[in-house]
């Protein structure tokens, strides 16, 4: 009896360290963050709720349907082929280093991005890419970190929109020359950019057809490399720090480093963990990024199935021990009485 | 040499040369160990053990780590977890065993420092003891840098730094410690060196000294009673093993600890498979770059409490370098901090059974908040707790234990 009172004592103590140093501090250094949205509902700032936010993307879905995807081959090869590639549909005009030669980095193939990437947000990103991509200090969440930080301690707050104010100048000035690099094509109108969303339609591949790493390459690979699957960077590493101001880290233990749940927050929209950070949002739909994160799991962490599969019986093997060591110990007591 | 006769066995021939009967008594079977003990007495064997899990696995990851700065990332995180065969076992055993082993010491310390095993007489185990600690917080401390990682770097970088603090020497001391202006490949390569050699070494030797210290003052009891181990033993041989106060180490004592030993391998395992996250910390999965300082730095959770009473003279940091340096030596004096020399548990003793769990929530306390951003309110509790851990060792321990001195003298007169 006394002795399972000691080992509550110690349990406890365990546990209450454990709590301080790991769930408690966790919280502190990464406090929680709103889920992902692949709703992007701030792409509508007019709608108020969620069903509002629906209609105005069923209407843009509606609008895509409706195109004609043969005009839109036409605005697209006239439009995108000199940056892009589109290899299922044999458009090539230049070789990927040529590309990469020209643009600094590698521009997307576009032959799956109607598979790859949410529809409603491909329309806004086509007609403003810096704004789509959160890359502009107008945006929904850079508001509300304001507000609440106001709210939080209104005293500090001057003190923080100042800090806020030079980093995202700071930020806006170095990812003007990124930008430039995709520019806007609202003058197009809707209808032609339905055209074009429309015509992608038609040769997209269905996801379920696309690896997880092709995934990966088409949405990360023109600033990430993933040195451990050998998918190298497709751009010129001291060009990209000239347009970003950073070196994009390497992917291969992002999965470590950050985990999934992070990563799925981040991907979705990075201003959210890292307010005014150079990595844009792409606007992955949740099909397609839940793909990247498992395959950055495959990469960073190849030992789940053979640690399940293992541990029960390392674990199996030590408690059958601890009940023989015990009935061994129970033996030798008894003749001496304790 | 005395005339040899022929061996019958291959134990016979063994003992001719090497006395193996007589040395099996002496270590085994006849050395006593008092009956009136729990299973906090085992957590020596505990610690051996993990020990040896330490020792083993290390040699395993020493086939394939690189101590570079250009390698040690890539050896450690896709050499040895990606490529070798159960490489992440191995490391996943070696973290968990690293971080348990800890927990184990301050168990072990603080089972020690609870029944009174570390005074009158006893002196040379607790001393030895703390040596040991200070040895393993040093090979842990050798031990994170080797992966490389940005808490690798970082945490290097700033405790290293710390010696810059020192007078006069201070500047000087830093370069040689880190062979370098700054932490680099020079840094990393004599950290591996004491790592995986000097101190490994090191323990052992201790180890061995630790383990000699008990002999003659004997093993203590859970109520600090007195006991003639000769009478006792006399009383055990003779076959009143039921009435006898004592047992031999082989196989009584070591039935109970094998027993334990097997629960915490089982807990052990479990983490290994399912729980390793606790002795991984994700930011040590970004690779180590001197450009880049990560938005928190903090050290092992097992440093945070001493880190914590450096951090918490927020105002000075010259205090806080004092108190620190006291933090780090205190326990070396505890045998005569204690001013009462009977021994006894803390339960039995009037005043000192608070000190004990007001030291204990004290030091759980630094360690939570050693790990936290020390802004705001934080540094405030951090300065509470600091002078509250000073206050407990340097003026309550002596203050009570003679007022209890002083107390059971009235008593008894």
């Amino acid at each position: 009896m006394k002795e399972l009172k000691i080992l509550a004592i110690l349990a406890a103590f365990t546990a209450v360290l454990y709590w301080g140093v790991e769930t408690y501090a966790h919280k502190v250094f990464y406090p929680p963050v709103a889920p992902a949205d692949f709703t992007f509902a701030d792409l509508h700032p007019e709608a108020q709720t969620a069903s509002e936010v629906d209609r105005e993307r069923r209407e843009v879905l509606a609008m895509i349907e409706q195109g004609d995807p043969a005009a839109g081959r036409i605005a697209v090869e006239t439009n995108c082929a000199a940056c892009h590639t589109i290899s299922a549909d044999g458009i090539e005009m230049m070789s990927d280093e040529q590309l990469i030669a020209a643009n600094g980095l590698l521009p997307p193939d576009l032959s799956n991005i109607s598979s790859l990437y949410d529809e409603v947000f491909l329309m806004a990103f086509l007609k403003d890419p810096a704004e789509a991509s959160f890359i502009t200090s107008h945006t929904m969440h850079q508001r509300e970190a304001l507000a609440e930080a106001k709210a939080k301690s209104p005293e500090d707050s001057e003190r923080l929109i100042n800090d806020h104010v030079r980093t995202v100048d700071g930020f806006n000035n170095r990812v003007a020359g990124f930008f430039n690099k995709m520019p806007g094509y609202a003058w197009l109108g809707d209808e032609e950019l339905a055209n074009m969303l429309a015509y992608f339609r038609t040769i997209a591949k269905p996801i379920n057809e696309i690896t997880p790493r092709e995934i990966t390459m088409n949405a990360c690979a023109r600033c990430h490399s993933v040195d451990y699957d050998n998918m190298a960077l497709k751009a010129d590493m001291d060009a990209l720090e000239d347009y970003l101001g950073v070196r994009p880290p390497d992917l291969s233990t992002m999965i470590l480093s950050h985990g999934g749940g992070y990563l799925t927050t981040f991907i979705n929209d990075p201003q959210k963990h890292l307010l005014g950070t150079a990595m844009p949002r792409v606007g992955l739909n949740e099909a397609a990024q839940d793909r990247v994160v498992a395959y950055l799991e495959e990469v960073g962490d190849p030992n789940i199935e053979e640690r399940n599969r293992l541990g029960i019986w390392f674990v199996g093997y030590f408690l059958l021990l601890t009940v023989l060591a015990y009935l061994w110990k129970k033996s030798e007591f008894k003749e001496i009485g304790k | 040499m005395a005339e040899l006769k022929k061996a019958n066995s291959v134990g016979e021939w063994f003992d001719q040369r090497l006395q193996t009967t007589t040395l099996t008594k002496v270590l085994m079977t006849e050395y006593w160990i008092p009956k009136r003990i729990n299973f906090l007495w085992s957590f020596g064997m505990v610690l051996a053990t993990l020990f040896t899990v330490l020792v083993i696995t290390g040699i395993f990851l020493m086939m394939y780590y690189k101590p570079d700065t250009q390698l040690a990332f890539y050896s450690v995180n896709y050499t040895i977890m990606h490529e070798v065969a159960f490489g992440w076992l191995i490391r996943h055993m070696h973290a968990v065993a690293a971080t348990l082993i800890f927990l184990f010491i301050y168990i072990h310390m603080f089972t020690g420092l609870y029944y009174g095993s570390f005074k009158s007489g006893r002196e040379l185990i607790w001393l030895s003891g703390v040596l040991l600690f200070v040895t393993f917080c040093a090979a842990g401390f050798s031990g994170y840098m080797l992966p490389w990682g940005q808490m690798s770097y970082w945490a290097a970088a700033v405790i290293t730094n710390l010696f810059g603090e020192i007078p006069i020497i201070g500047p000087e001391l830093v370069i040689w410690i880190r062979g370098d202006y700054v932490v680099g490949d020079a840094t990393l390569t004599r950290f591996f060196m004491l790592h995986v050699f000097l101190l490994p070494v090191v323990i052992m030797l201790i180890l061995g000294l630790h383990f000699y210290a008990l002999r003659t003052p004997h093993v203590n009891t859970e109520e600090g009673e007195d006991c003639d181990f000769e009478a006792e033993a006399r009383k055990y041989q003779a076959g009143d093993k039921k009435n006898s106060k004592v047992m031999p180490f082989w196989p009584k004592f070591m039935a109970e600890d094998i027993f334990v030993m097997c629960v915490v391998m089982t807990l052990f395992f479990f983490l290994v498979f399912y729980g390793y996250h606790f002795a991984l910390d994700p930011v040590n999965a970004i690779p180590a770059d001197p450009m880049v300082t990560p938005q928190f730095i903090y050290p092992e959770w097992y440093f945070l409490w001493s880190y914590e009473v450096l951090r918490g003279f927020f105002f000075s940091s010259d205090l806080g370098l004092i108190a620190f340096g006291i933090a780090n030596v205190v326990f070396f004096l505890f045998p005569w901090l204690d001013r009462d020399p009977k021994v006894l548990p803390m339960h039995k003793r009037p005043y000192m059974k608070y000190w004990f769990w007001a030291l204990m929530i004290t030091l759980v306390g630094l360690t939570i908040y050693g790990k936290l951003p020390a802004t705001g309110p934080n540094a405030w509790v951090g300065l509470v707790l600091s002078v509250s851990f000073l206050l407990l060792v340097l003026v309550l321990m002596p203050l009570l234990s003679s007022m209890e001195r002083k107390k059971r003298e009235r008593e008894a007169a």
